[in-house]
């Protein structure tokens, strides 16, 4: 009799060790990493660098919030990098060629992004097309259309630019504030509104979501245009943060999205997630690795496997979290 | 007290050319409960979802209070007060109770921020009025076990200031403690001056809690009269359309050795040891209450649920590994009970769903890789000769469009074409109507007959001792009782192992 | 009567191919020379063969991204095999070596996908982008981003040469898309396929294991982009990291064009090469006209959404109906 508790206590505390694998291996693997590069470069752990990491990291975090709203509705948006691409093209030309004031260039930034998260959203939920082709989709269509409005050239921003870039308050970047906010005013949006608890109802259950009388679609469609809206913003931050636009801008950006996204917690089964502070510890995470890389002098195509092998585990774990769930 | 609540007349609703409710006339007085049967198909879902605003209807007038009533969404009808407590569970897993009672309409300030005090008093106050003041209001569903869910459901329903409740076959998945709790909170409603319309397959239920009963057939309301002067024998008649002298087939067939053994079956957290053996052309019937573990128990020793350990055996041979693949095609069959989610390929031809499982028997010659097509057909055709399926042409019909009683009968013909030897059958005749229900009750003793073994589970305990030669019954994951057909069966008898009583 | 029943039943894509051919032989010039005809059906080849590896993930409701990426490994890797600057000089022994490994290659990756996707139920696409960024990235590892050349001349020879007017490469793919369309219709394989793509529950519970079924799928199309590196690298005579960077659009527009579900259980490899056929004239007639590469990305674009959008609103029709 003892003999068989002794086993099914340890097949429990298995168990346990595995869940605990699943929930916190993956922040363990990427701590490591992190410790690794501050032996392997003494100025990785600096505050300079760190201050670095974080300014890095809110424009990306921006459109990681973005993702979190679709992925809670269990959508996927991959057209998030090309969406940052056209709407930093829209705000940047109102600036360069026609001198607006930049507060303007950021709304038109938002509007662009909102637009292509309409889109995105009316062939989710409209058309009821599988969102990755639909994202799929419109990401070569943004991308031709920036690169056509570019005229496949560089385009470098307005001076006035500079100022947002070098703006700091508490010897911290604004870029961290503005995220900081976007987190703060999504993480109020998604636990304290019916509309953010109607958004994690959908994930879970859109047939049941519709039965109760939740407009289904509609909240979806908002995820998706919250989503592109963000983009907009993190599109335009990051074109003042280069101060020039590439015809290669954010390309591959939206799997440090997607990936960072996941790792904060929210999941590609919909439904789950904290934007905070998931948000910030997944882009926080991804970008300080992604910096630690480059410090010491990793070639691009190191940073291209790490980001596939990166995404691959977060993904997995995901999925194996969510097999063993009962929905 | 005998004001009319709601009142529909001469209501029409067709989906293309198919015609499901062709006239409803049926009225409700307020504060009484108005059971509504029929056979499945009769189109009372139909009719639900017309007075709960899924479909609008095509012609006809709706009076709720006197008033014209034409609810174009769910909300519109909760709006209007008339509130669903559904079959299936509703409930948002990832979200707490308060929340998902809140869903639709959280009471919030200018800003939208939600007011979550608020929330929980009104919670803890419904809860209470339903009984269930176990369950705190920030649990979160997942966390709760399936009766707890039900009960959340039903204080759903009563969120709203609801003038009329439909209960839409809420006892299937209840246990008898809950049952009876539940016809309490339905009592309660109707002293709160409630209406209340109770859709049930249970004659039983509806005799003792209904005040009138309609009978609704072919989308026609073919009566409706006061309870207490209904029989059931009437009103049985008027939902089939036609007299049934012998509900159970009969043979002759002979019992043999035991041919499949199920051999101490533990599953985490739920089995722990049971055991089961069968013998050639024997039925052996499952009686359980809802949750005592009965088609987990088909599902665990077929593979699709996880077996922690234990030995499946067919005629001394031990079945492994036990996954579903490998008990096929060691002539083992399961019918599930969800015949559209599990059974079917919807969109499908009859003839690529009833070759399914013999495949591999339908391959060319001796070859490994090729299908051959004319044996498909040739087997096809005699499948659905041989089960009377109702088809204009099995190779061309889809099988999403069949009715409820030939989809199930398509799912018996893929598995009586690959030719198993011990079948598990998981409540086969559910949804499906009367005359379908004894098609397959003679399919079932025709495989006996055949000598096949077959465990079959139901929560009828009238079928399993019209069909069984045997019964067991379940109870809180374990065999409590067994009766054999020479013994006389009892249904006290069995009940009273069911709830784990008796000794 | 009865031959408008029988045209009517013709799917749309086979109508769209012809339409789109003759209204480009009528008004484009240039599109009308024999040289042109052949390259467009060179060209279209490597898309054919990779459309139908990918078909048979998109008919069990996944996809399969790694195959562009496969393209550019294979095609660096076999190169670098083959060829007469490498250590076995460009002998035939290397030339079949190198056609070895670059199907093995495919083989692998079809595996590893093909693993965690049945293993760990990992979402398809994701997965498959994973492995895609890897494969690229263990490509540019390899080469160190420069491309591979000096074929032997028996492989160029393969590469240009022709029976009659049908280019050796065409032959190739044909057989690649005839070998797909058998396996689809009239074997077992293909019979599991169709079925755990319509009803992974129900097809488990039939006795057709959709692991093996989805596993198998993603080995094929695995194989499938080996050969279509071949195919490449006899095309081009060179191997580079950059092939297929850009196809995954080409790759899924035909698919969707030629009216599979991407939600899986429908769909014909035929329809599947018309698919390929109707977007590489797209491509061609747009080039010859001039239109700017980033015009054919977005229009490409287009074309996946508007086709997947009437597919699915034909299908909803079908079932209100």
């Amino acid at each position: 009799m003892e003999k068989v508790t002794a086993r099914a206590g340890k097949a429990a505390e298995g168990k346990r060790a595995k869940e605990l694998f699943m929930d916190y291996g993956i922040y363990v693997i990427l701590a490591a990493m992190i410790v690794f590069f501050t032996v392997q470069k003494p100025n990785f752990l600096t505050i300079s660098n760190i201050l670095l990491i974080l300014r890095t990291s809110s424009v990306l975090g921006i459109a990681c919030v973005g993702m979190f709203f679709v992925l809670i509705v269990a959508g996927i948006d991959i057209s998030v990098s090309m969406n940052m691409y056209i709407s930093a093209v829209v705000g940047g030309t109102l600036l360069n060629n026609m001198g607006m004031p930049l507060i303007v260039c950021f709304i038109a930034s938002c509007l662009c992004g909102l637009v292509i998260g309409a889109i995105n959203g009316f062939f989710v939920t409209k058309v009821k097309i599988v969102p990755f082709i639909v994202t799929l989709a419109t990401y070569s269509v943004a991308r031709g259309m920036a690169l056509f409005l570019t005229n496949q050239q560089m385009m470098f921003l307005d001076n006035k630019v500079m100022g947002l870039a070098s703006a700091k308050f508490l010897g911290i970047s604004a870029f961290v504030f503005i995220f900081l906010a976007v987190v703060i005013i999504a993480h109020i949006v998604l636990t304290c509104t019916q509309f953010g608890r109607q958004l994690y109802a959908c994930g879970n259950n859109l047939q049941g979501a519709n039965k109760m009388g939740i407009n289904g679609p509609r909240t979806v469609w908002f995820a998706y245009m919250i989503c592109g809206t963000l983009c907009g913003i993190a599109g335009m931050l990051s074109a003042c943060n280069l101060g020039v636009i590439n015809p290669n801008f954010s390309q591959g950006d939206e799997f440090v999205v997607i990936s960072s996204s996941i790792i904060g917690g929210a999941s590609l089964f919909g439904g789950k997630g904290r934007v905070f502070p998931g948000a910030i510890i997944g882009i926080v995470m991804v970008q300080a690795i992604i910096n630690g890389l480059t410090m010491i002098g990793a070639s691009a195509y190191v940073y291209t496997i790490f980001r596939g092998v990166i995404i691959f585990l977060a993904v997995m774990v995901d999925s194996i979290k969510f097999s063993g769930e009962i929905r | 007290m005998s004001e009319i609540a709601l009142e529909l007349k001469h209501i029409t609703k067709s989906f293309g050319d198919v015609q499901v409710l062709k006239d409803i006339t049926l009225t409700l007085k307020k504060g009484h409960t108005l059971g509504l049967v029929g056979e499945n198909g009769a189109g009372k879902s139909t009719m639900m979802n017309v007075l709960g605003g899924i479909y609008q209807k095509n012609s006809g007038e709706i009076f709720l209070d006197g008033k014209e009533y034409t609810p174009a969404s769910p909300k519109d009808a909760g709006a209007s007060g008339i509130a669903f407590v559904q079959q299936e569970l509703n409930l948002f897993t990832n979200l707490s109770v308060t929340e998902n009672l809140f869903i639709t309409d959280m009471p919030k300030n200018k800003l939208g921020i939600v007011n979550r005090r608020e929330m929980r008093r009104t919670v803890e106050e419904k809860l209470k009025e339903v009984g269930a003041e176990e369950i705190s209001p920030e649990t979160i569903i997942a966390s709760l076990p399936m009766g707890q869910r039900q009960l959340v459901e039903i204080t759903k329903s009563i969120m709203a200031e609801a003038k009329i409740i439909i209960f839409d076959e809420p006892t299937t998945s209840l246990s008898n403690t809950e049952k009876e709790k539940l016809f309490g909170i339905i009592n309660k409603m109707k002293e709160q001056g409630k209406s209340i319309i109770f859709i049930s397959h249970i004659l039983e239920d509806v005799f003792t809690h209904t005040d009138e009963i309609a009978v609704l057939r072919d989308g026609e309301i073919i009566s409706q009269r006061k309870t207490s002067e209904a029989d059931a024998a009437t009103i049985i008649k008027e939902m089939v359309g036609r007299e049934l002298t012998n509900i159970y087939p009969t043979c002759e067939k002979t019992i043999g050795e035991v041919v499949f053994e199920t051999k101490d079956i533990c599953q985490e957290g739920r089995f722990d040891k049971v055991s089961l053996s069968v013998r050639e052309g024997e039925i052996v019937g499952i009686f359980g209450l809802m949750g005592a573990g009965r088609t987990e128990y088909l599902r665990c020793i077929f593979g699709l649920d996880p077996m922690s350990s234990g030995e499946v055996i067919y005629r001394g041979k031990r079945i492994q590994p036990v996954e579903p693949e490998n008990c096929i095609e060691n002539g083992m069959a399961l019918i599930t009970e969800n015949r559209r989610e599990e059974g079917l390929l919807l969109p499908k031809t009859l003839r690529e769903n009833i070759v399914l499982s013999s495949l591999k028997s339908h391959r060319k010659g001796n070859g490994r890789f090729f299908m051959n097509a004319g044996k498909e057909r040739e087997s096809t055709a005699k499948m659905t000769e041989e089960l009377r399926i109702k088809t204009f042409d099995p190779n061309e019909q889809t099988a999403g469009t069949l009715s409820g009683g030939n989809q199930q009968k398509v799912v018996f013909a893929k598995w009586v074409l690959s030719d198993p030897r011990v079948f598990l059958l998981d409540e086969p005749t559910k949804g499906v109507d009367v005359g379908a229900k004894y098609e397959i009750y003679t399919i079932i003793q025709d495989l006996a007959k055949q000598k096949s073994a077959v465990i079959m589970v139901s929560s009828e305990v009238e079928e399993l001792m019209g069909v069984c030669d045997r019964i067991l019954v379940m109870n809180n994951n374990r065999f409590t009782g067994e009766l054999t057909k020479d013994e006389d069966y009892s249904a006290e008898e069995i009940m009273k192992y069911a709830v784990g009583g008796a000794v | 009567m009865n031959t408008l029943k029988k045209l009517k039943s013709i799917d749309a894509i086979y109508w769209f191919v012809a339409v789109f051919f003759i209204a480009a032989l009528i008004f484009v010039p240039g599109f009308a020379n024999l040289a042109a005809l052949e390259r467009l059906l060179s060209q279209g080849c490597v898309l054919i063969i990779l459309a139908c590896g990918v078909h048979l993930t998109v008919l069990n409701g996944g996809v399969d991204f790694t195959s562009t990426a496969l393209l550019a490994l294979t095609t660096v890797v076999g190169g670098s095999i083959m060829s007469t600057k490498g250590p076995l000089g460009g002998s035939a022994g290397a030339l079949f070596l190198g056609l070895l490994v670059m199907v093995l290659l495919g083989l692998g990756f079809g595996i590893i996908n093909g693993f965690s996707i049945t293993t760990f139920k990992m979402p398809s696409f994701i997965v498959t982008m994973a492995t895609q960024m890897i494969v690229n990235g263990l490509a540019v590892v390899y080469t160190g981003g420069a491309s591979v050349t000096g074929m032997p001349s028996a492989f160029a020879k393969f590469g240009k040469g022709s029976i009659f007017i049908f280019p050796y490469l065409l032959i190739v793919a044909i057989g690649v898309a005839v070998v797909m369309h058998v396996i689809t219709t009239k074997t077992l394989f293909g019979r599991q396929l169709y079925a755990v793509g319509t009803n992974h529950k129900a097809a488990l519970i039939s006795g057709v294991s959709p692991r093996k079924t989805i596993f198998k799928a993603y080995v094929l199309s695995g194989i499938c982009a080996g050969i279509a590196g071949i195919v490449m690298l006899a095309y081009m005579q060179s191997g580079s990291v950059n092939y297929g960077a850009t196809m995954f659009n080409d790759i899924m527009g035909s698919i969707i064009v030629g009216g599979t579900s991407p939600a899986g259980g429908r769909g014909k490899i035929a329809n599947t090469v018309m698919g390929a056929l109707l977007i590489n004239m797209i491509d061609s007639v747009l080039n010859i006209l001039g239109i700017p590469y980033y015009f054919i990305t977005l229009i490409k674009g287009l074309i996946i959404l508007v086709a997947a959008s009437i597919d699915l609103i034909r299908m909803e029709r079908k079932a209100a109906r």
